[in-house]
């Protein structure tokens, strides 16, 4: 049915304005439905306030964009070629009305605990909310890639590194044996090779360590082929890297694992009260023994090492929890 | 080298094609994740399958072309749930002729929009605040506040909206027309 000498007056604008504002009633639907679908000059009409709308939400609500760009290059000396690779993410900016509701959610509660703090006659800032960066490793997609295994970790190692721990788009570098316990990718660990990170918040504050201090680490491992495998996870302030090797553990703690198939792990890790600490991880060589410190406000990493004998140890979609600090 | 250089030009040729993109699926969705969830799925499909060494006006279509079966795909899971939608058929056949107007617009979206945020700017305080609680950055129940507060009811308050779209319709025509003179 061909209705274009339909009237194309304030009806029409009026049932696609209540379109757009989502106020339009089932049987108006019904009637702009059978106006559009017959009616080419009431399409145009209709793609054209559509369009503005999308013109007014931009206008007023503009967005940022991020592009992250992460490039890969891999040379094969045999045969001379280089082979490029690259993988492109584009993180886009938070909406801005979760924003506002932070900000919301933030003032609001100031204003409850403003009592206690005026009572207490001390101010304290707002918590801080820590989280692993790429804990579940799908950061870095090796989907496009010829070599189902990385040694870069997205926002992992940064203050040492191992061979022994390795991206993994596990299921294509197990020929379908195995799966990631969510997404493609997992992290692999050798016997003794380790992971770690420098915790940060959201603005990119370091963690710093104070007395009785307590933080949960849980994840999913995935143990294969080890006698009896063993994870540490510790709490670690890195005094000095490579070559001259200071590291002070604030708190650790050894999880007995079960081997094959995912299983889940929950640690909790709590400092002492009293953090003066000898060095536990000190290079070989040094002139001087590193001293006995104290631990209070040093910048604190995550570090997870395989202690197991043989075998591989997979880990996934790992996450802290602040308990206490 | 070669490959490098088709890689570069992705990145140009995206950052020419992702406002086009974005106003179009604004169009078709109203939660804004969804709008950049199906961004970054139209770019990386671009990256994967796309026409890399095609022209701007190809690797726009190609861009569209996917942004559109987003776009549907989003729609039809709405429509499992909701009775005040148009027919299936009609949304395709609106989001065919938007993606047709996007290609063959003379302007392009970033010029509209200026455009259109200049107009805003000449609003007097009142009326900027109601499209602000419309489009802007506001809660859903935003609009119904406003109600309450100016004893308006509802359908006049979408009337007065209708209205002043339509000013500012006319606004950005004239802008748009004065630009190409």
């Amino acid at each position: 049915m061909n209705s274009s000498n339909e009237p194309q007056g304030d009806d029409l604008n009026a049932l696609v304005s209540r379109f757009l504002d989502q106020t339009i009633t089932p049987e108006e639907a019904r009637e702009l439905d059978r106006r559009l679908s017959g009616d080419p000059r009431a399409l145009d009409r209709c793609a054209e306030a559509i369009r503005f709308e999308a013109s007014m939400r931009e206008a007023m609500d503009p967005r940022r964009v991020e592009l992250e760009e992460i490039r890969r290059l891999t040379f094969d000396p045999l045969s001379g070629d280089s082979q490029l690779t690259l993988r492109r993410r584009m993180r886009l900016g938070r909406p801005a009305r979760h924003r506002r509701r932070l900000w919301i959610g933030a003032v609001l509660g100031l204003v409850a605990m403003g009592s206690v703090l005026f009572a207490w006659k001390r101010s304290t800032p707002p918590a801080a909310t820590y989280t692993l960066r790429n804990g579940d490793f799908e950061t870095m997609d090796l989907s496009q890639s010829p070599s189902p295994v990385s040694s870069s970790i997205l926002f992992w190692q940064e203050s040492f590194s191992t061979g022994g721990a390795q991206l993994c788009d596990f299921n294509r570098s197990t020929d379908g044996r195995h799966y990631a316990k969510s997404g493609r990718n997992v992290v692999t660990l050798t016997p003794q090779a380790f992971l770690n990170q420098l915790i940060l918040d959201e603005a990119g504050n370091r963690l710093l360590a104070t007395p009785g201090m307590r933080i949960r680490v849980r994840g999913w491992y995935l143990s294969t082929g080890a006698t009896e495998p063993k994870l540490r996870c510790s709490l670690r302030f890195v005094a000095g890297g490579y070559p001259s090797m200071v590291q002070y553990d604030v708190a650790h703690a050894d999880k007995d694992l079960a081997d094959g198939g995912w299983n889940e792990f929950d640690i909790e890790l709590a400092a002492p009260d009293d953090l003066w600490r000898e060095p536990s991880v000190v290079a070989h060589g040094l002139n001087q023994p590193p001293p006995r410190i104290d631990l209070t406000g040093k910048p604190l990493t995550l570090s997870l090492d395989n202690y197991s004998e043989g075998g591989l140890l997979c880990l996934d979609d790992l996450s802290l929890e602040i308990l206490s600090h | 080298m070669t490959e490098l250089l088709s890689e570069r030009d992705f990145s140009l040729r995206w950052l020419e094609t992702e406002a086009p993109i974005r106003h179009f699926l604004l169009g078709f969705l109203s939660d804004r994740s969804v709008v950049d969830d199906c961004i970054q799925e139209v770019a990386l499909l671009a990256w994967k399958k796309g026409p890399k060494d095609a022209s701007p006006k190809q690797f726009l279509v190609f861009s569209l072309e996917c942004a559109k079966r987003l776009a549907m795909a989003e729609i039809r899971k709405k429509y499992r749930r909701r009775k005040k939608l148009l027919a299936f058929e009609t949304h395709v056949a609106l989001a065919e002729r938007v993606a047709e107007m996007e290609i063959r617009d003379p302007h392009g979206s970033g010029a509209r929009v200026a455009a259109l945020r200049s107009c805003l700017a000449d609003l007097p305080p009142a009326p900027r605040k109601l499209l602000e609680l419309r489009y802007g950055n506001a809660e859903p129940s935003a609009l119904k506040d406003q109600s309450r507060r100016t004893g308006s009811s509802m359908d006049a308050i979408y009337k007065k909206l209708e209205r002043l779209r339509g000013a500012l319709k006319d606004c950005v025509t004239r802008k748009l027309k004065h630009e190409l003179e």
